[in-house]
């Protein structure tokens, strides 16, 4: 399985590479791609760096254009597509059909995937994806079980991407308004959840609160971990009771699933994060090699290894790790 | 009776000494002189833009310091935080071993974040520029003497500031 | 400007879904759609008992849609989705591609629901070659935008041959999940959720941390099963007059438990001309339902919870 990696950096894209991405997903630094923050991604001299280093030690780039287009800037979205075309990059992931569109019918040989915020969990859907854009791979949202991934593996007419490790969207990606409807900008309108702009951190006597546009998402004691000011991942009051009602913060992990997934057909592994730092991209990176790597090897007696999850769980979100909805039970 | 560490007893109170002791134009200097190559690229991309008309504030907890950064003529200055001078737009507040492995990318700032080791307060926002800014900053690329100068930072926190050592 | 009520979001008794219908054809509403959208597991109505539904209620002089699942998660879901495209006697809103796929293959007309992500007239453009007659706005698409998309495709040369619908009034449909909020909220796995949505008409509302602290503070969101609703309803009867003039064709009014009629009624007279001031102090004094709270600021471009006053121009 092809190990898909974050950068939002250039120090970042060569810690994936050097610790063992196969391919490298960026963004350019403007609204096409869902990870618009402050002081992230590549300008198109920074772009051409990150192609060169990657190239000259054989790893893929894929350019994420995976907004959804604004009727009002259509223009940087055609852009962004022939800014990505232009640099001959391996591949587009997009979510927008209007962009998929335009991408498909002026690039014919510029292979595309379907980006997770495209929101597909169907075969049905994927085909249609298939016959009107002529992608060649889809990521598939982090909704689905385990069952349900080899499913849709069976009978996809495209190769196959899930999600390995990283921040857990519980909600269908691509069909989440909430961060809109308490701040302005969501990842389909503005490439962003929670908006830092609309964050505030504030310690009280006792607590450590976080607060998006003055709606309170959660507090935290003295030394308890804390997590993104994200909506689907506070504590709220249903009934009285309060608690995580969404979704506590945790991040993904799936090193167990690595030879249940590769029996699926999955064709690649995505690791989340191109808003974090080289030196969690170092960590991560390592990690998934070396339990790839292992699994290649001696695929009948793979298993984690306590220290790659130990690493792992370092750097997560609530520094708790979670099989996701691949488990069944957790749906 | 509590047993002090090296770092309690001696490391942390000289650094805290040091700098509180050290004239401004003197902290001025140094800081320049440290942070001049490591954003010279970052000035040259317009990557520091962001922080024109606007102080970000570094606060080292354990050995009471606080720098307020803001730019100069393009390039990356201390700003006096004297009480007379409006307070910074946003504070990133660590312990010194934090902020040495932040420096040395040995930790990522999340991980930090989530662990509690790290808070921003203030204009979330422009805090999370300036760690993307830094992020960008590419080590490989810094002089040879800023280069040891760092992983010297990194061994003294290995052996003498990150308290799981001892 | 045609009225249209939504499918129903919460899962409601069968018995209430269909005197809920009995009363929806009484009024003058244009466009009823009918189904599960939100969850599968709900079964007070099965899918053949809304394509008998919906095959009676064509008798009612009401244009009819059948909705389809927004979710789609197992063969099942498949199963169930490939039978109502099929055998639907009336026309199919799509709320998933694996529906959009299923219909332009059987070259079936068909209406993209709220939750396909249209964005801009070329995505638009791509559907209506397929076969779509019908859009659905997603709600955070703020007018000016609206505006744009529409001009555009006019542009394009196939405004004309859509028509272009605004969720106006209702709790906004937010997001879907794998998992199941009211179960959880009960304390209940998914798998052993004993269908407790049942019990919330309305959904079940959610808070911040401070509704404690302070007494009331408004509703953040509204749980109902694997879908996020807003807390607030969403209400831009107001706005019809804005609406017929960058040229939206029909304004859907999303079902609640109480008042649903009443709405459509106020908002029908209004249209007539009967009654021309539907703004929200006046809607507020003359309707139970919607002293609930509201919100418009997606309209505005502003955060969706936001409430703002008619901009100067707007009619």
């Amino acid at each position: 399985m092809e190990l898909v990696c974050p950068a939002g950096s250039l120090p970042a894209l060569k810690a994936a590479i050097d610790n063992g991405a196969d391919a490298v997903y960026i963004g350019f630094k403007d609204d096409t791609n869902a990870r618009h923050f402050s002081g992230l991604n590549f300008n198109d001299r920074k772009a051409q760096k990150a192609l060169d280093y990657a190239r000259s030690q054989g790893v893929k780039i894929f350019v994420a254009i995976n907004t959804y287009a604004q009727s009002n800037g259509w223009e940087r979205w055609q852009r962004a597509v022939d800014l990505a075309a232009d640099l001959s990059v391996d591949a587009l992931i997009i979510a927008d059909m209007g962009v998929l569109n335009y991408a498909a019918q002026r690039y014919p040989q510029l292979p595309l995937h379907l980006s997770v915020q495209g929101s597909c969990t169907s075969a049905e859907g994927l085909r249609f994806y298939y016959r009107e854009f002529g992608i060649r791979r889809a990521v598939l949202p982090r909704v689905l079980s385990l069952d349900q991934v080899k499913t849709v593996a069976k009978q996809s007419p495209v190769d196959l991407e899930v999600f390995g490790f990283g921040s857990l969207c519980i909600m269908a990606e691509g069909r989440c308004h909430l961060s809109s409807y308490v701040t302005d900008q969501s990842p389909n309108n503005s490439g962003v959840c929670s908006p830092a702009k609309d964050v505030r951190w504030t310690q009280t006597e006792d607590h450590l609160e976080s607060r998006l546009n003055t709606i309170l998402i959660d507090r935290y004691q003295a030394g308890e971990t804390a997590g993104y000011p994200t909506l689907c991942k506070g504590r709220f009051a249903v009934e009285a009771n309060v608690f995580h009602a969404l979704e506590e913060p945790v991040s993904l992990n799936t090193l167990d699933l690595i030879p249940q997934l590769s029996a699926a057909g999955i064709k690649a592994i995505k690791l989340e994060g191109r808003q974090r730092s080289p030196a969690y991209v170092a960590q991560i990176v390592s990690v998934w090699r070396s339990a790839l790597d292992s699994f290649a090897r001696v695929p009948e007696s793979f298993s984690p290894k306590v220290e790659w999850i130990q690493k792992l769980a370092n750097v997560s979100e609530g520094s708790q790790t979670t099989l996701g909805a691949y488990h069944r039970a957790w749906q | 009776m509590i047993k002090l560490n090296p770092y309690q007893k001696i490391l942390l109170p000289s650094i805290k000494g040091l700098s509180s002791n050290c004239p401004f134009p003197v902290q001025k200097k140094i800081v320049r002189f440290l942070l001049l190559p490591i954003f010279e690229e970052a000035r040259l991309d317009g990557d520091l833009e962001f922080l024109s008309h606007r102080r970000i504030g570094l606060a080292i907890s354990d050995i009471d310091y606080q720098a307020t950064l803001s730019l100069e003529n393009g390039h990356l200055t201390l700003a006096s935080s004297s009480a007379t001078e409006r307070p910074p737009d946003a504070i990133i507040r660590g312990n010194l071993s934090a902020f040495i492995q932040l420096a040395n990318r040995a930790e990522d700032p999340d991980s930090l974040f989530f662990q509690r080791r790290l808070s921003i307060e203030g204009d979330t926002d422009l805090a999370l520029e300036v760690k993307n800014v830094i992020d960008t900053v590419d080590l490989d690329r810094l002089p040879e003497w800023l280069k040891k100068a760092l992983s010297l930072s990194q061994r003294m926190n290995k052996h003498f500031l990150d308290k799981k050592a001892f | 400007m045609k009225i249209s009520v939504g499918p129903i979001y919460y899962y409601w008794p069968r018995q209430q879904v269909m005197d809920f219908y009995q009363e929806i054809i009484q009024t003058p509403v244009d466009v009823i759609y009918l189904g599960e959208t939100v969850c599968a597991k709900r079964r007070e109505l099965r899918s053949g008992d809304w394509l008998e539904l919906a095959e009676e209620l064509c008798d009612s002089g009401k244009k009819i849609v059948l909705s389809t699942l927004t979710l789609i998660e197992s063969r099942a879901d498949i199963a169930a989705l490939k039978k109502l495209c099929s055998q639907s006697p009336c026309l199919v809103e799509a709320n998933d591609m694996s529906a959009v796929q299923i219909l332009a293959d059987n070259n079936l007309p068909f209406v993209a629901g709220p939750s396909i992500n249209i964005y801009n007239a070329q995505a638009l453009q791509v559907l209506y070659q397929k076969g779509m007659q019908r859009w659905v706005m997603p709600v955070e698409i703020m007018r000016q935008n609206l505006d744009g998309i529409l001009k555009q495709a006019m542009t394009m040369g196939f405004g004309d041959m859509i028509e272009t619908e605004v969720f106006s009034y209702g709790k906004l449909p937010l997001a879907y999940s794998a998992r199941c909020f009211t179960a959880r909220a009960k304390n209940l796995a998914k798998d052993g959720c004993q269908l407790s949505c049942i019990d919330y008409p309305d959904g079940l509302p959610l808070h911040s941390q401070e509704f404690q602290v302070h007494g009331e503070t408004p509703k953040l969101f509204t749980i109902n099963g694997i879908q996020t609703q807003s807390g607030k309803c969403y209400n831009l009867l107001d706005q019809w007059p804005v609406m017929h003039k960058i040229g939206v064709d029909i304004m859907r009014v999303s079902p609640g438990s109480q008042g649903t009629a009443d709405v459509i009624r106020q908002l029908s007279s209004a249209l007539s001309g009967a009654s021309a001031d539907l703004s929200r102090t006046q809607v507020n004094g003359q309707l139970k339902l919607i002293s609930e709270e509201q919100c418009n600021g997606y309209w505005y471009g502003v955060p969706g919870m936001d409430s703002c006053a008619g901009l100067a121009g707007d009619k």
